[in-house]
């Protein structure tokens, strides 16, 4: 598999630009699944995704075949997701008086009784959801990272770039704002 | 209502559900015909050039500082201008008319 990448990746260096659609074709299902948990809109999450193969594309030759070529493009990926979190920062929602009447119901059933409410049900996956687009960009960013994909520290820092304490540090401002969130959420809905 | 158990609730949530992996239909033909549209950007290209030829010009100018010091403290004396030098600076104050 990787005598494949670096067989295209070698192409394309010596001027073959063909040979990146088989790079593409290989990870652009893992690029997608990846971008689909930062962005909503169909059209953002492709314009995403080709922002993604174009930097890789033109930044083939900053990479030097140390790590495998896939950690090289989540790296890319996750850092392109963030700069586009960044920039629509200003969009992000503020209130949470538009929740659909299947979440407003998980959360009375949660509020009454927390057992009787199941973590996968639909309701419960569009609040998160929900609750994710109304954080910054680093929270919602190491939060994803961590508490959703399951990440280490250590991974988050190579695909961020950040130091292992800033991650760290970040994690907690990022629960803590998670908190933040959850008590307005609650004092909307109940008071 | 317990915000602790809501939070670890919607975060399992989130961990239940993977999103898609889907492809649009010829999505990599999309990228394709995108690289190969790109026009030739000649100044991008040519500052590329003048970052990479940058460390290897650093290298020569440190190689050839390191040089020149290391002849200066070892013969301190070439450093100063001769009386030769002196004297061919000011041959055309000295005899103007030969000019």
């Amino acid at each position: 598999m990787e005598t494949d990448d670096s067989e295209l990746i070698a192409a394309v260096r010596g001027g073959d630009v063909a040979s990146f659609e088989g790079l593409v074709r290989k990870y652009q299902p893992r690029i997608f699944a990846t971008v689909r948990r930062y962005a909503r809109r169909e059209s953002e999450i492709e314009d995403l995704v080709q922002d993604i193969f174009i930097k890789a594309f033109q930044k083939l030759d900053s990479y030097r075949g140390e790590a495998p070529f896939d950690h090289w493009l989540m790296r890319l990926a996750v850092r392109t997701c963030y700069d586009a979190l960044r920039q629509h920062q200003r969009n992000r929602e503020t209130s949470f008086v538009d929740i659909t009447e299947e979440e407003s119901s998980w959360l009375e059933r949660f509020a009454v009784s927390p057992e009787s409410t199941e973590h996968d049900e639909s309701a419960a996956c569009a609040l998160v959801n929900r609750l994710l687009e109304q954080l910054s960009a680093p929270a919602r960013l190491v939060l994803t990272l961590l508490e959703i994909e399951d990440r280490s520290v250590k991974e988050i820092a190579v695909l961020t770039g950040w130091s292992v304490p800033l991650v760290k540090v970040r994690a907690f401002r990022a629960r803590a704002e998670m908190r933040k969130i959850l008590a307005k959420m609650t004092r909307e809905k109940y008071l | 209502m317990d915000l602790i158990e809501l939070e670890k609730k919607l975060l399992a949530a989130g961990r239940a559900t993977r999103p898609s992996d889907r492809v649009p239909l010829a999505f990599e033909k999309r990228i394709m015909a995108r690289l190969k549209e790109r026009p030739l950007d000649l100044w991008a290209n040519w500052s590329g050039i003048l970052w990479r030829a940058s460390v290897p010009c650093l290298a020569v100018v440190i190689v050839l500082g390191a040089l020149t010091l290391g002849l200066d403290l070892t013969n301190p004396t070439d450093a100063v201008p001769g009386p030769d030098l002196e004297s061919a600076i000011y041959a055309v104050v000295d005899a103007p008319g030969d000019l």
